[in-house]
């Protein structure tokens, strides 16, 4: 129920300002039209492919997602949060709501790739499941990151800077595999990389809930 | 009930904002914390809320004869602070009772439109906090602070941007609070200092360097 309050409050400021749903567009479409100028009618590999995608993901998670403490610092609404709601909670409010903006980014730029890029299908279901770890991944490292950079001076520009060392293996294993997908390699071709993906998340989001506090209250 | 500062001092970058402040803050107490710009009011407010941490000392809070653990202390103090804002975007009924529901205490939206009433805004409560004016805002953080009913309520420069009326409402919620737990207050108004402080501490900068002195008998 607390959870529930938290994630509710953001996607009620959320969906007043349309702060982060209109970063996180911006960036993901006009990247993608780019991309698709530049590329035009050349054939790409699907390991290609699969590296202009996550650098869209990326860099799109970056604008949107670097906010989600920088304006509760920003707005001196801060305090009142940490005085009424334990750091975990806080914490995984928004790594709910980072997860769910970009996960409907996730839905609406992949398609939109497929249509504007036309790669090879190759494996979807190996793709997508890449995809959503890889996803998962990238939302729990950024939304720690974020709360340590909302501390900082530079704040948003920080961000990318500091995701980049953090977010380098996770990157590397989703290129690879997403690429892998897109060839036609299927589930067990995948599969290392899969559990290399979950492992992540878990052990990120592990250790963010651990240092969180401290982050957070000093 | 009681609340005690043990040798609290703040340091921030090498400069000495108050040294070594002790006392005790008993249940139905009223605490005021005066002195001037710069003095650290503010900042012991904030430590007292466990907001900020001392550069030495601690702040133990009682209650039942338990002592409580840091993180306990902060979900049992109401806090109002020109620092402090509400989301702006969110309406004054949604404010409270998002700010109820993340302490775990069940929305009921007839306490919410009492205390809404009580305070002078039920007939702001669909409207975004963003919009109110000042002195609203300043009621909004009290409604806000109050609303879980906390044993202990602090108040910094309460009497900020209220009209008369606003002032009034601030002084029957403090003298209602010291019936059932502790007032903290940082103010400079001679006013409520002679209203509220029952026990003063003075910070206060002596020339080459920070003092502090309580009332005769101290805090």
């Amino acid at each position: 129920m607390r959870l529930g309050a938290l994630i509710k409050k953001d996607l009620l400021e959320e969906f007043r300002t349309r702060y982060a749903v209109n970063s996180l567009l911006m960036f993901a479409v006009t990247a993608l039209v780019m991309v698709s100028f530049a590329v035009g009618m050349n054939p790409l590999t699907g390991q290609l492919h699969a590296a202009l995608i996550w650098i869209i993901l990326f860099f799109s998670a970056m604008s949107g997602m670097a906010r989600s403490f920088i304006k509760e610092e920003e707005k001196n609404t801060a305090p009142a949060l940490r005085l009424a709601a334990e750091p975990e909670l806080v914490f995984l409010g928004k790594l709910c709501l980072n997860f769910l903006l970009m996960l409907s980014l996730g839905a609406l730029v992949i398609p939109l790739y497929y249509i504007l890029l036309h790669p090879r299908p190759g494996s979807l279901a190996p793709a997508a499941l890449v995809i959503f770890l890889g996803i998962t991944g990238l939302v729990g490292a950024t939304t720690i990151l974020a709360a340590i950079v909302a501390k900082a001076g530079s704040k948003s520009t920080l961000l990318p800077v500091l995701s980049l060392p953090v977010l380098l293996p996770l990157l590397v294993t989703a290129i690879n595999a997403t690429g892998t997908a897109m060839g036609g390699g299927t589930l067990s071709d995948v599969s290392q990389a899969l559990q290399f993906l979950a492992a992540y998340t878990v052990v990120i989001v592990t250790a963010s809930l651990l240092l969180f506090d401290f982050v957070w209250n000093d | 009930m009681h609340l005690f500062l043990e040798q609290v001092s703040k340091h921030y970058q090498g400069r000495v904002i108050f040294e070594a402040v002790s006392g005790r803050i008993a249940l139905h107490d009223s605490f005021v914390v005066t002195g001037p710009n710069g003095s650290g009011k503010s900042t012991l407010l904030k430590i007292l809320c466990g907001l900020l941490r001392p550069t030495s000392g601690t702040v133990r809070m009682e209650q039942g004869g338990r002592e409580l653990k840091p993180e306990e202390r902060k979900y049992r103090i109401g806090f109002v602070s020109p620092e402090i804002n509400l989301y702006d975007r969110l309406t004054a009924l949604e404010n409270l009772a998002f700010f109820t529901a993340a302490r775990g205490l069940p929305v009921r939206r007839s306490v919410i439109v009492d205390l809404l009433e009580k305070l002078q805004l039920k007939d702001s409560l669909d409207q975004p906090v963003g919009q109110f004016s000042s002195g609203m805002k300043q009621r909004m953080k009290l409604a806000c602070a109050v609303l879980h009913e906390p044993p202990v309520l602090v108040l910094d420069e309460p009497g900020s941007n209220l009209d008369d009326r606003g002032k009034q409402l601030f002084e029957n919620t403090i003298r209602a609070q010291r019936q059932k737990g502790i007032v903290v207050i940082a103010t400079n108004e001679p006013g409520e200092v002679e209203k509220f402080g029952q026990k003063v501490l003075h910070l206060g900068r002596a020339p080459g360097g920070p003092d502090q002195k309580g009332p005769p008998g101290g805090i």
